[in-house]
């Protein structure tokens, strides 16, 4: 990647963390188009999201729904000192797969599948459709290749899985320091790596 | 730092920091995660949440299917006052129906609070009820619209399912409409006959349209049927008849009644012979004594 095409990288995050905050506040003023333009901007990766955490594609859009409606509902308890807009979407998106998950109490067959299910079948064929979004995707895999497999493994259990390091250790037979210094590892390396994705965010 | 060798010892704050809100991060929205009090704590637990926020960008984007967001946009422009209350331990927030009702009780006067709560719960079970209604109404309208894609053009299917699709509309906008009356049936009679029977009517706010849900009604037998009555101050109206058909599941009805009485004392469902009669027969089976409104 060139200096411009970094450049413009750059620019093209800063202005869709604007546009993000923008539409957060118009849905703050009841604006239903608001609501429409960011569902586009984040359908797709949220839905992605929850299927991954659930494994079952009529799940994920209900959760997809149930997330734009809390939204909607719920816009003015964005705070932006806490979060991006993008990253308040992802925890909501999480948390309630998570909690429907637990609700389902197939906790231990999803880490089972997990594994076999890391690329479901419910995605788009052309991938990404905006450049710098097809750019964090491809970076995000990059990044993540780049762990050694424990790593990842205790990542993903804790993140998609909702499983607490204790809950790691006994899932995975190995003693909590071991998690507990895989799991740092693995984030520090990330921030590392995603340190300008992060700028625009910040 | 090696994979094998940490210990509670070799943790720094910023890591605890680091795995406290990796632990925490099933708290809703990342709100009630525990911060440092020093800036520079804040600042560095933000960065570590944006730093998994973007873990989600390595997965191949979903595409959701396109009713899934018609759905959505048609809840969220047809019924702008409904709130999501199914979220436990979630505050209620300010632009809601029911919270706003009650803080306007409260400034009043606190001896209110017993009323108002009773008030509050009665409230709070019609709009999950409205909710759920809702939810169900939006669910059909979405089958029988997958339907209607499949189905031969001009097809006999075609003209049913468009029927039902209307119908289902204008379940869907009475639901949403301000100004609705909604009352819940319960059963009657010592011992009830249908003890687990429910049934929950609405109103529309121009009192020329009626829908009701029911649940928990066995099939009639032979040529008996129930009704459905308003029970006015002038001579009672008989709404509806209708069979529960072959199960116990939900049924649900429709109708219209031009100038439907402001007082409707009570509202009823009795089973007797279909006889078309033009009182409520002696079997009453639900009923509700006043219309609660919204």
């Amino acid at each position: 990647m060139t200096a411009d095409d970094s450049q413009q990288a750059r620019a093209a995050r800063k202005a869709a963390a604007e546009e993000d905050r923008r539409l957060l506040a118009a849905i703050v003023g009841r604006d239903p188009d608001a609501l429409s333009s960011l569902y586009d901007r984040y359908a797709g990766m949220l839905q992605a999201l929850s299927h991954r955490v659930l494994h079952d594609a009529a799940e994920a859009e209900e959760i997809l729904q149930e997330v734009f409606l809390q939204v909607w509902n719920q816009a003015e308890r964005y705070d932006s000192v806490r979060s991006s807009v993008s990253t308040w979407l992802v925890l909501i998106t999480r948390s309630r797969s998570i909690d429907r998950l637990r609700s389902r109490k197939v906790a231990e067959r999803t880490v089972q599948s997990a594994e076999s299910e890391k690329r479901h079948t419910h995605t788009s064929p052309e991938g990404p459709r905006d450049v710098f979004r097809q750019e964090r995707h491809r970076r995000l895999q990059q990044e993540l290749e780049k762990l050694p497999e424990e790593q990842r493994q205790v990542l993903e259990l804790a993140f998609y899985s909702g499983m607490t390091q204790s809950e790691i250790a006994t899932e995975i037979s190995i003693p909590l320091g071991t998690v507990k210094t895989r799991t740092l590892l693995a984030v520090r390396k990330l921030r590392r790596a995603l340190r300008d994705e992060l700028e625009e965010l910040l | 730092m090696s994979d094998h060798n940490l210990n509670e010892e070799n943790l720094t704050e910023d890591d605890i920091r680091l795995l406290d809100l990796i632990d925490g991060l099933a708290a809703e929205d990342g709100r009630t995660i525990a911060a440092g009090d020093a800036p520079g704590a804040r600042g560095a637990e933000r960065e570590w949440l944006e730093t998994l926020g973007l873990l989600p960008y390595e997965l191949d984007q979903a595409v959701p299917r396109p009713e899934v967001k018609r759905d959505l946009m048609a809840l969220v422009q047809q019924a702008p006052q409904i709130r999501e209350i199914s979220t436990a331990g979630t505050p209620a927030e300010p632009h809601s129906l029911t919270s706003r009702r009650l803080v306007a009780l409260e400034r009043r006067a606190r001896w209110y609070m017993p009323i108002a709560a009773t008030f509050a719960f009665a409230l709070l079970g019609v709009t999950a009820f409205q909710f759920s209604q809702i939810e169900s109404q939006r669910r059909t309208i979405a089958d029988l619209s997958s339907q209607l894609e499949r189905v031969e053009p001009n097809g006999p299917e075609l003209a049913s399912i468009r029927s039902r699709l209307d119908q289902q509309g204008s379940h869907l906008k009475m639901l949403t409409s301000l100004g609705a009356e909604y009352c819940v049936l319960r059963p009657v009679g010592e011992p009830p006959r249908f003890p687990g029977a429910t049934a929950t009517m609405v109103i529309s706010p121009e009192r020329n349209r009626w829908y009701l849900a029911a649940e928990g009604l066995e099939p009639c037998p032979g040529e008996v049927c129930y009704e459905l009555w308003f029970v006015t101050d002038g001579d009672p109206i008989r709404a509806a008849a209708f069979d529960a058909e072959n199960s116990f599941s939900r049924i649900e009805l429709s109708g219209s009644h031009e100038g439907l009485p402001l007082t409707v004392r009570a509202i009823t469902i009795t089973r007797a012979p279909a006889s078309a009669a033009d009182q409520p027969t002696e079997t009453v089976l639900l009923a509700d004594q006043a219309m609660t409104l919204l």
